[in-house]
């Protein structure tokens, strides 16, 4: 294969480079441009503009244009295009751009079967997202794709753009959608990613709404010429006026890029002949002076997002500053000095000054990693680094470096048997004529070979024999290369959620931890927990997860099932307790491969992932984003009450933007931004929690240890309160070693003080008064009133009533002989607590999902 | 992770070596052996985080070349079962013991000499374990990997022999101090180039991971001992040595032998549950042949064997009541058999006035479940009732 293509799919912008293995070549836009914007324009007639004309029509004829649609990949939201009465996928739209890109390409190469792409998606894409790109690759048709994370693209063009400089780099790539970062280190081209992140929705197209709603549309509201709807987004008639102010503050915004003042012109220029007017039907004409330091105000807050995202990775990786020799900056927005000025400063790394071009290194390396690809395997794995030759009669192998970056590699004789006396070997250039001289075969023997060119290197090795005749003759190809990524990590952690036993509680086995080197595989053995029919609608499922939450699992992202459907059976029962073998594999693009074995009927399933359980409608999605944020509010709060840490301030500031969404809110952009404010609120409150685990759980134990000696001590049995007291003992060892089952032994420590409240008058008597006060919580209200009115006649009786005259203080101390009123009202507390409740609890849902345990 | 898996053995580096020589020894190694496990064992030292674990798995301020060779040595052991590379050429133990004796010993007193004496004899073989236990001047996280990596490869694996290891292993253990740690780390980390560890939580965490291998390694020795007897023999010895050396007031067991405990518990789950089958058989026996008015002596000899099945539940369970009891934590099948056996003792009572089995029953049970408060408490209370009626009617014969 000689023709490799490099596509960088972005948010606002998009690119194509081909390669040739020996240098790249970006391959401009019908308007001779290195990037394409990601817009389409449809007309009436489905006819298609693509690209920059696109782009131009955009602001008035948004009815008819799909953008930033790679924001809503892998999502359920669909791209609405009115005024042809149409929606379509962000999948499609995405396989029209590829189309696109690929158009530019010479018909020599598009139509060459010699040919493989790969597709860049950023390493905050989640793995329903990188299924969804995948897909629109295949819908495009162009051939054999493989997907990469953008960092990785990113450091291969840096590496040939400096010509393998040694050092550790820190990748900085502000997209126009997305935010990417990576630590990369280069040893003489061989180049180990130590870690990746990023931000999932943080970029160019960010700024532009904040310049939007923070400059221009105050100063809009303010002057007193104009008359426009208190919330313009809400109003319909108005986003057209939206999307034209929007791309006014676009191009003054790229305008601070070079010069220090722009002026916000609305409209356009390019847009004049489209007038804007105000609800009194008067023509909206504004000038906005606009200066980077208002810029710099603006979006402080979003590069600070980013200092920290790349903080954090520092961390992870275990760098520290100076350890990092500089930044390399990938994306438009980096081309703004001040930004590249504070990031570099803030994180105290030099910025790199190489002729590295942001807006296309994705491409290009992107390109340059597809050489690294064995097209002609069958899941498109890397080009083996190593190569051997055998010569079996004679008991040896040669065994030398078949890629590498350096001037030279290595062949190295192994020997397994006997060699005769007097046997020789000698390596020749093919490619140059030199030659190594004779040497004694011997095991170890290596022999250092000069590599002149990039590419194929081709030589020789011949074995002589005592006398001097050639016994075997073979030849090696060496392969230089620009860079080699030897290591890839996992940008995130993916977990399979499955029962711990088959009536028991949901677990997480981790495929792989984050920043663990790719590509991983591994087998984990379970269990149906029912049985499957052929042909019936069941499926046997377990839920994907996809994050870095330790202490809350339940914040880690839901992405999708792994599912046999009962359809997928020609014949046959899997039954309840079969064996179900997975084979996974996580490829080196962080894709998830999986196979189940199912021994009991002989079959094996493969492209069992589905994502779209894991996907949401981000126009319908508003009012469980805000009861979300309510709840992780109330856990911030709780655990402000033990720790006193400013990010816990931070944590709730980020939940701002979902408690200012209106539950109906439809624009997608809005409902996703809160739902990150969200995610990036309980990563704080994670990490503040796992920075004061022991001081949290201190509290939680002390909270138990007061209540038990308050009102169980005095009630236990001898041998109760020293068991008790042992536990105590266990959990606090838990905390001091900082053990995981520190949370088991709190709810042995809850069960135990049940179990002595249960057996007290008077925790009967009020646990049954708290449970029919909330009437509303039980499913089956008939049955509810039924246990209530019976148990409200038995608080009537003469025995409770005398519990009830008591001061709150002697209650607990009530105490008498039981006429089997106390022992009736335990049972109708027992059966109420019996009765499901609205909603079921986290638990009894996930059951319901999850049925397969680990064995 | 084991000594002999460690990425430092693997590409035959050192601690010492920096990002270059260890790409170097990688692409060498990598030739001659598996490639995949020498660019895995690469990308793991170069990777400043990931290179923690392997840091702790292997010896920590041994100077590398004695740390190297203590390694190679413990491979050619009798008892190694674990697969080595054979493709890597690794030389005999006679001819290393010379290699040994001529390498250039620092000025500095060196604990690994010891360890190489030690792990040295006439017939290739390695010293006697009590020897190798004796060495107490290595820091306890070298010490405890050592000995880990030793007690996988002991020529047998009898009772006593084992309960030593665990307890010299969860010993070390205990004395592990992550800063202590974190600054041989770093003391080598400077030589290396490699950036200083600062958060002491990935040494803690490392720590927790490295007392999962260690408690592994317990696991499968008390798995290599033949006999459950002989597995109750090796937990007994460590708790009653732990039982005599642990301070007054001080409840708690180094966590190793916790752990120790809890994988013999797991181990022991098969034999208990044919033994509570037993239990339960002969219950069943024993409650139809009191209804159908068996002999004395025959219904006599039947208890004996009820009460001797009991009692070997007993044994075997001791160690884990134990173990729970420290915890405050239940054990559910104890609780069970206890349950069901106060039951019969109650029922040849209650239904058929057989005072004497009952009294007999309960006294075994008081004694098996003796560590079970609850238990104790409540057949202590059964047994004076029965205790009360029996005296009643002796002073009614009288």
């Amino acid at each position: 294969m000689s023709n490799f293509i490099g596509i960088d799919l972005g948010t606002t912008n998009s690119a194509i480079c081909s390669y040739d293995g020996a240098a790249p070549r970006i391959l401009k836009s019908r308007e001779q441009n290195d990037v394409t914007p990601s817009v389409i324009y449809f007309d009436s007639r489905m006819g298609k503009r693509v690209g920059h004309s696109a782009y131009d029509m955009e602001p008035v004829y948004h009815e008819n244009c799909a953008s930033l649609f790679k924001r809503r990949m892998g999502e359920d939201t669909r791209i609405e295009l009115p005024a042809i009465g149409k929606t379509l996928t962000p999948e499609e739209c995405s396989a029209e751009i590829l189309k696109e890109l690929f158009s530019y390409l010479p018909e020599e190469i598009s139509k060459s079967s010699e040919i493989g792409t790969v597709v860049t998606v950023p390493a905050a894409f989640n793995q329903m997202k990188r299924n969804a790109t995948r897909q629109a690759a295949e819908m495009a048709g162009i051939g054999k794709v493989e997907l990469m994370q953008e960092p990785v693209a990113a450091v291969m063009s840096y590496m040939q753009s400096t010509s393998n400089t040694d050092g550790t780099f820190l990748i900085y790539d502000l997209g126009g959608g997305t935010f990417d970062v990576a630590i990369a280190e280069s040893i003489g081209g061989r180049v180990n990613l130590l870690g990746q992140d990023g931000i999932e929705a943080c970029g160019g197209r960010d700024f532009d709404r904040l310049v939007v709603d923070n400059i221009v549309l105050p100063l809009l509201h303010e002057d007193e010429e104009y008359d426009l709807p208190v919330d313009v987004s809400k109003d319909k008639t108005f986003e057209k006026f939206l999307r034209i102010v929007t791309r006014s503050a676009e191009i003054a915004k790229i305008g601070l890029s070079h010069q220090e003042e722009a002026t916000i012109t609305i409209p356009h220029r390019a847009d004049w002949f489209h007038h804007l007017q105000d609800l009194k039907g008067d023509d909206i004409f504004k000038e906005i002076p606009f200066q980077r330091n208002t810029l710099d105000k603006l979006i402080a807050e979003k590069i600070n997002d980013t200092i920290n995202c790349a903080r954090k990775t520092m961390e992870e990786c275990g760098v520290n500053a100076h350890d990092l020799d500089r930044i390399v900056w990938v994306g438009g927005p980096t081309h703004y000095k001040p930004l590249r000025d504070k990031v570099a400063s803030e994180l105290n790394i030099n910025g790199d000054i190489s002729n590295l071009n942001p807006m296309t290194a994705v491409a290009e390396g992107a390109s340059l990693f597809a050489e690294s690809i064995d097209w002609s395997s069958d899941e498109y794995k890397m080009k083996p680094t190593r190569g051997r030759i055998s010569a079996d009669e004679l008991a040896l192998s040669f065994n030398y470096t078949a890629r590498t970056p350096s001037d030279s590699s290595k062949i190295a004789v192994q020997v397994s048997g006997q060699v005769l006396t007097g046997t020789e070997f000698q390596v020749e250039s093919l490619d140059t004529g030199w030659i190594s001289g004779r040497m004694p075969l011997k095991h170890a023997a290596t022999v250092d070979v000069d590599l002149t060119k990039i590419g194929e290197n081709t030589f020789r090795i011949t074995v002589y024999d005592a006398v001097g005749e050639s016994i075997k003759e073979d030849e090696i190809i060496i392969t230089k290369t620009t860079a080699i990524v030897e290591t890839i990590p996992a940008s995130h952690s993916i977990a399979v959620e499955v029962l711990d036993r088959s009536d028991g509680r949901p677990m997480l086995v981790y495929l792989v931890r984050k920043n663990d080197p790719l590509p991983q595989e591994g087998v984990i053995e379970l269990k149906a927990n029912e049985k499957l029919v052929a042909g019936s609608s069941h499926s046997l499922k377990f839920n994907l997860q996809e994050g870095e939450f330790v202490e809350n699992i339940n914040a880690n992202e839901h992405i999708g099932v792994f599912k046999i459907e009962g359809t997928d059976l020609d014949y046959g029962v899997i039954s309840e307790g079969a064996d179900l073998i997975c084979n996974y594999e996580i490829m080196s693009s962080d894709e998830i491969r999986l196979k189940v074995e199912v021994p009991e009927i002989g079959g094996i399933f493969e492209e069992v992932y589905s994502r779209e359980e894991g996907q949401s409608d981000y126009t319908t999605k508003a009012r469980e984003v805000i009861e979300t944020a309510k709840a992780v509010h109330k856990f911030i709060e709780d655990t402000q009450e033990i720790v006193d840490d400013p990010k816990l301030d931070q944590a709730k500031r980020k939940l701002e933007p979902a408690h200012a969404l209106d539950s109906d809110e439809s624009d997608p952009e809005k409902v996703k931004e809160a739902e990150q404010g969200i995610t990036q609120a309980q990563e704080m409150l994670e990490e503040v929690i796992r920075k004061n685990r022991k001081e949290i759980r201190q509290a939680e134990l002390d909270r138990e240890l007061t209540f038990f000696d308050a009102y169980c001590r005095q009630h236990a049995k001898s041998s109760e309160v020293q068991a008790f007291d042992n536990l105590a003992e266990t959990a606090q060892r838990s905390i001091d070693n900082n053990d995981s089952d520190f949370d088991e032994h709190l709810n042995e420590f809850r069960g135990r003080m049940y179990e002595i409240l249960w057996r007290q008058p008077w925790f009967v008597i009020e646990q049954f008064k708290q449970l029919i006060s909330m009437p509303y919580v039980f499913n089956d209200r008939e049955r509810f009133e039924e246990l209530a009115t019976r148990g409200k006649q038995l608080l009537e009786s003469q025995l409770i009533r005398r519990y009830e005259e008591l001061p709150p203080a002697e209650k607990y101390q009530f105490a008498f002989i039981d006429d089997g009123t106390v022992e009736k009202l335990r049972e109708v507390v027992r059966q109420i607590m019996f009765i499901p409740r609205v909603g079921g609890d986290d638990i009894t849902v996930r059951n319901a999902a999850v049925n397969v345990f680990k064995t | 992770m084991d000594l002999l898996q460690n990425p430092f053995y693997i590409l035959n580096a050192t601690q010492r070596d920096n990002r270059h020589k260890i790409m170097e020894l990688a692409e060498e190694r990598s030739l001659l052996s598996d490639a995949d496990k020498c660019m895995a064992a690469r990308s793991e030292l170069t990777n400043p985080r990931k290179r923690i674990s392997a840091e702790m798995a292997w010896l920590p301020g041994v100077a590398p070349e004695r740390a190297y060779n203590i390694l190679l040595l413990l491979e050619s052991s009798v008892g190694n079962r674990f697969g080595c590379d054979k493709t890597a050429s690794i030389a005999p133990i006679d001819s290393l013991a010379s290699a040994l004796a001529s390498l250039p010993y620092g000025k500095r007193y060196n604990v690994a000499d010891e360890v190489l004496e030690l792990l040295k004899s006439p017939d290739g073989r390695f010293a006697e374990v009590e020897k190798f236990l004796g060495i107490d001047k290595l820091n306890p996280i070298t010490r405890a990997n050592l000995l880990a990596a030793r007690m996988s490869r002991l020529p047998d694996y009898t009772p006593d022999v084992v309960a030593k290891w665990i307890l010299a292993i969860a010993e070390a253990f205990e004395a592990i101090n992550p800063a202590e740690i974190r600054t041989i780390l770093n003391e080598e980390r400077r030589v290396s180039g490699f950036p200083e560890i600062t958060d002491l939580s990935v040494i803690e965490t490392e720590i927790w991971n490295r007392r999962f291998y260690y408690q592994q390694v317990i696991k499968s020795a008390l798995e290599n001992i033949l006999t459950a007897k002989a597995r109750v023999r090796a937990v007994t010895i460590v708790l009653l040595e732990v039982e005599s050396t642990s301070e007054s007031g001080e409840s708690r067991w180094p966590i190793l032998i916790e752990g120790a405990v809890d994988s013999y518990e797991v181990g022991a789950q098969a034999f208990l549950e044919i033994v509570e089958k037993n239990i339960e058989t002969l219950n069943k026996e024993l409650r139809i042949a009191v209804e159908a008015e068996t002999s004395n002596t025959t219904f006599a000899s039947m208890v004996d064997e009820f009460i001797e099945t009991v009692k070997d539940w007993g044994i075997i369970a001791l160690p884990i009541q134990l173990n729970k009891n420290r915890q405050g934590l239940r054990h559910s099948a104890s609780h069970d058999v206890a349950d069901r056996v106060r039951q019969l003792a109650i029922h040849l009572f209650n239904e058929y006035d057989q005072l004497d089995f009952s009294q007999k029953i309960l006294n075994v049970l008081q004694e098996v479940f003796t560590e079970i408060p609850a238990i104790a408490e409540r057949i202590t209370a059964d047994l004076e009732t029965l205790n009360k009626i029996a005296e009643r009617r002796e002073q009614q014969m009288f």
